[in-house]
């Protein structure tokens, strides 16, 4: 479903190289957790995966559609329409209702009339935001806000979504509802890219994992394979730790 | 088309519930056109444009008050001779000057009539003083010798001359802020008011002193004796015909005030006229603020991040917000338009007169408003923070409204910066709404500028574009 091949990207004026050569492949179904240190290139990967930043080389396809091939874009309004984005920020405007910024973003998707209603309703009711449908994003709570940055990313039925760790800051009932969602798209067949500096939720969640550092993989597999092979950690904490070490990223 | 839809009413629904964004762009344009409208109306009030009120203290209550007041009112300055029911005298006068209240005060002195009548009497004997009389004598060697080569009359027109100077003063207390063209139009109409009056007691002084004289000739060329008695010098009198004084302030060149302007457009433009598509631009211009605002908002929050995810391209989401912002443009124009046919009169300016060739200032407004809707669309893509914006975009309105000619017009700038004007969108906006407004002229007259606008609007978004999608 999502595969990358040689990803490079380097930022020229701040001098640095965020991804050296990484490739992964992400099949219909699959969590694939995204794991590593402040810096270590996760936003610049899924930035680079679901099409917003050109990669220097390398190679992506969605749904066996390429979005890029080399730094040239393919067929990107096709590719991009299979993919569902769900910011580490709060992409939503604050002075418009839930179901504002549902239509407007349904909209740029192409939806219009009663089917983009039907889904708005569809996806505020699968995040549990129905009844709040007409109050603007501004009254919600910080889990209100998320599950709505959620329920945003995926109005388009999406078959590859990207999270960019979207249970930062909020309560273990909105993290429940966003795990219990996260296994509703594995079952409709949903690739999922999940980055998380929550590594008990990775573990919980993610049915393979690749810790990234200094723009490459170090590490790929399932959390109890890498775990199991590791002969210090006991959990994917642990682990995490032991890879990247334990010096302050900043 | 969907996702131009979509950018266009998101726009529109976040501006209709952002107050303060509302405030910038339809209250403080209003508010500027309202107040600069009207103090631009009373400053070119004060430059001589139209009727400002002075105070006329006159104490002579007679014929050179009566002729002031009348030039006062032709030069379109009205001489108040009470204010608030109390009749001005040279204290009371000297004192609203003092306060501000007026720029001027006349004090005509009791008597002035009186005394500049006996005085062109005096002057008019002088044109019956014999010419050998005045003629100066040889010189001769010593003062004493030569004082008595002078006879009686001589001395006599001498004396009535320099007395002629010592007139009775006319009084002018001007604030000392009062502008230098308003001092000049005022003492104009004095000057104007004494002369004339001069002449015309001059030629009645003349005209009484003539037959006279006339008689005397007469009786003198019959050769019946020097002097004629009474009645004699009366029916002589009688002979010589009455000199009439009605044609002395009969103008022979008349003056016309003749106004360029195309198509036949002759109404002269009010303070109103310039004003209001001036400082609706300047006010138009500063959409730039919550539209700059909107773009770096949307890009710290992530919501560009996410639009940049979709299948849409970002000409798309350029032009949508170009497009909504259009409208507001739009309704900024009709408002400010409005007010200036309906509200300024209220308060006793002139009515905005929109003229035949209102398709031509539409297109002006449409021209302007995308030049500014394109120029804060790159002001957001190129601002890394909205402080930056915030800051940079008025300064860089205003400096441009100045160079435009909205504050001070161009012909009144040093050279170099009358050639620096030329490179401002304002000026080009502006002088195409003069040259309608104005000038009477139409598309046909205001393309050049319009072309250089939309110029300047596609330079502003292909910028904006290559920085929004460099990614």
């Amino acid at each position: 479903m999502i595969k990358a091949e040689n990803l490079e990207k380097s930022y020229p004026k701040a001098g640095i190289k965020a991804l050296k050569g990484l490739c992964l492949e992400v099949a219909p179904g699959e969590i694939f957790g995204l794991l590593g240190p402040n810096g270590a290139g996760k936003t610049t990967a899924i930035s680079i995966l679901a099409g917003i930043m050109k990669p220097d080389a390398g190679s992506i396809t969605i749904d066996d559609i390429s979005i890029f091939n080399g730094s040239a874009k393919s067929n990107q309004p096709a590719a991009k329409a299979k993919i569902g984005l769900v910011p580490q920020d709060i992409a939503l405007y604050a002075t418009l209702t839930a179901k504002e910024n549902m239509r407007f973003f349904g909209r740029l998707y192409g939806l219009s009339g009663n089917i983009l209603e039907e889904r708005i309703e569809e996806c505020l009711k699968f995040v549990g935001l129905q009844d709040r449908a007409d109050s603007m994003i501004d009254s919600f709570s910080g889990g209100m806000k998320r599950r709505a940055n959620i329920a945003a990313g995926i109005l388009h039925r999406p078959k590859a979504i990207f999270l960019d760790e979207p249970t930062v800051g909020i309560d273990a009932q909105s993290r429940n509802m966003i795990f219990e969602m996260l296994e509703s798209f594995k079952a409709s067949n949903t690739a999922m890219i999940y980055t998380t500096h929550y590594m008990e939720e990775a573990q919980r969640l993610c049915d393979r994992i690749a810790v990234i550092d200094d723009g490459r993989i170090i590490a790929q597999g399932t959390p109890d394979d890498l775990v199991s092979k590791s002969q210090n950690a006991e959990n994917l904490g642990g682990l995490f730790l032991e890879l990247t070490g334990k010096k302050l990223r900043d | 088309m969907n996702a131009l839809y979509a950018v266009i009413v998101k726009e529109l629904i976040l501006l209709k519930r952002d107050r303060a964004g509302l405030l910038v762009l339809f209250l403080m344009p209003a508010v500027l056109v309202l107040i600069i409208s009207l103090v631009q109306e009373n400053v070119l009030k004060m430059m001589g444009d139209s009727g400002i009120a002075i105070v006329l203290a006159d104490e002579d209550n007679d014929r050179l008050g009566r002729e002031i007041e009348v030039l006062f009112k032709e030069a379109g300055i009205t001489p108040l001779k009470t204010v608030e029911g109390e009749v001005i005298d040279e204290a009371l006068g000297r004192g609203l000057v003092l306060d501000g209240r007026y720029p001027l005060c006349v004090v005509i002195p009791r008597g002035a009539s009186a005394s500049l009548k006996k005085q062109a009497m005096k002057l008019a004997l002088l044109a019956f003083t014999e010419k050998s009389e005045v003629k100066q004598p040889p010189a001769l060697p010593g003062k004493s010798t030569q004082d008595a080569a002078l006879n009686t009359s001589q001395k006599a027109a001498q004396k009535i001359a320099h007395k002629s100077k010592v007139d009775v003063p006319i009084g002018l207390y001007f604030d000392p802020t009062a502008r230098g063209s308003f001092k000049s139009s005022a003492q104009n109409a004095l000057k104007r008011a004494v002369t004339g009056l001069e002449i015309e007691f001059k030629a009645e002084a003349f005209g009484q002193i003539f037959p006279e004289k006339m008689a005397r000739i007469i009786y003198k060329s019959m050769g019946t004796g020097d002097e004629p008695d009474a009645e004699t010098l009366e029916s002589l009198r009688a002979m010589v015909p009455a000199i009439q004084t009605e044609w002395i302030n009969q103008p022979v060149i008349k003056l016309e005030e003749r106004t360029v302007s195309r198509l036949g457009f002759t109404t002269i433009p009010s303070s109103v006229q310039q004003n209001v598509p001036a400082w609706a631009l300047f006010g138009i211009f500063f959409i730039v603020v919550p539209m700059a605002g909107s773009l770096i908002g949307e890009r710290k929050q992530g919501m560009l991040l996410r639009i940049y995810a979709a299948p849409i391209s970002m000409g798309q989401v350029i032009l949508g917000k170009a497009a909504a912002f259009l409208m507001v443009c739009g309704a900024q124009f009709t408002l400010i338009f409005f007010m200036g046919k309906f509200v300024l009169p209220l308060m006793g300016t002139p009515e905005f007169e929109i003229g035949p060739h209102i398709f031509s200032a539409a297109a002006v407004a449409v021209c302007a408003a995308f030049a500014a809707v394109s120029y804060g669309i790159l002001l957001g893509a190129a601002s890394k923070t909205f402080e930056q914006a915030s800051m940079f975009g008025p300064i860089s309105i205003v400096a441009a409204a100045a160079l435009g000619g909205v504050m001070v017009p161009v012909y009144a700038m040093p050279s170099f910066m009358q050639k620096i004007s030329a490179f401002s969108p304002l000026a080009w906006a502006l002088n195409s709404f003069l040259d309608i407004f104005v000038k009477g002229g139409d598309i046909l007259t205001v393309w050049p500028s319009l072309s250089l606008l939309t110029a300047f609007s596609t330079a502003c978004l292909t910028a904006a574009w290559i920085l929004l999608s460099r990614k």
